[in-house]
């Protein structure tokens, strides 16, 4: 008479597996975990590629126009420092100018002559 | 001495038995003991480069299969046996054995899960008690007192039934 523990192992024998099982799972495979296509990596690669040069392309076009927007502040700079020396210059002359008109007119009424 | 190389088929075609039997003692449902079974397998040939030997895949497809099968009965109602189910035989029958057996399969399908993956390690995989705590990684003593309770649990029914029960 068998053990009860036996009974149990007797009773828990592995079944047998269903026709064709192994043959199932080996088509389930390629659609399960698909390998990469070689086409498929070179258009990963290809892509990567493009976005690098699309990021590299925006740094230098932003390179460029701060060193333009730095040039055009200097130009800016350097016109309104010339057009202070004009106005300065042009007050310069009035002012000399009329210093001479002033000494003129007190020559011509003491009626000294040079 | 030449490194192991994993062989998916060869592995396949040597545990298919038994983690079909695990699935399907633990389920009684031959459908969903299949679907299991080939995810269990799906999921070996995802990890095949982590695995080290036959004896680490089979510890590994011993595990998962357990997992699987806990969390797929944890999502569906407990199965209940009405005890004068099994028809009782002559215990000179030769069809005593098959009946019995039967009855057995289905008495374990009343278990608690995890009592369930343990009582089928043990009897279907004969693992030893820390073997089967490394397999569900649960602690030694849980998996003994499942062990000693279903034990216990599966005499008295089977008693109660008028089966023949020898300790």
């Amino acid at each position: 008479m068998k053990d009860f523990e036996d009974q149990l192992r007797d009773a828990l024998r592995p079944p047998d597996v269903p026709a064709g099982f192994a043959h199932r799972v080996l088509e389930k495979l390629p659609e399960a975990y698909p390998a990469p296509r070689p086409r498929l990596i070179r258009r990963r690669v290809a892509l990567w590629a493009a976005a690098a040069l699309i990021c590299a392309g925006g740094i230098t076009g932003l390179q460029i126009e701060r060193a333009r927007q730095e040039r055009a502040r200097g130009e800016r700079a350097r016109e309104q420092v010339m057009l202070a020396l004009r106005i300065a210059g042009t007050k310069l002359n009035q002012a000399q100018n009329h210093v001479r008109q002033i000494g003129a007119a007190d020559d011509s009424s003491t009626g000294e002559r040079p | 001495m030449s490194e192991w190389q994993p062989n998916f088929e060869q592995l396949l075609y040597a545990n298919q038995g038994m983690v079909f039997g695990l699935a399907l003692h633990f389920l009684r449902d031959r459908t969903a003991a299949e679907e299991i079974a080939q995810d269990v397998f799906l999921a070996l040939h995802k990890h095949l480069r982590s695995v080290t030997s036959e004896e680490h895949a089979r510890y590994w497809l011993r595990r998962v299969t357990a997992q699987r099968c806990i969390d797929y009965a944890r999502r569906r109602p407990a199965i209940s046996v009405p005890l004068d189910d099994v028809r009782e035989m002559g215990s000179d029958s030769p069809l005593n054995d098959v009946f019995l057996r039967a009855r057995l399969r289905k008495l374990i399908a009343t278990l608690a899960p995890e009592a369930r993956a343990a009582m089928l390690l043990r009897y279907q995989e004969d693992l030893s008690p820390p073997e089967i705590a490394a397999t569900l990684c649960r602690p030694l003593a849980t998996v003994k007192s499942h062990l000693q309770r279903s034990l216990a649990l599966l005499r008295e029914k089977m008693s109660r039934s008028g089966s023949v029960v020898n300790e």
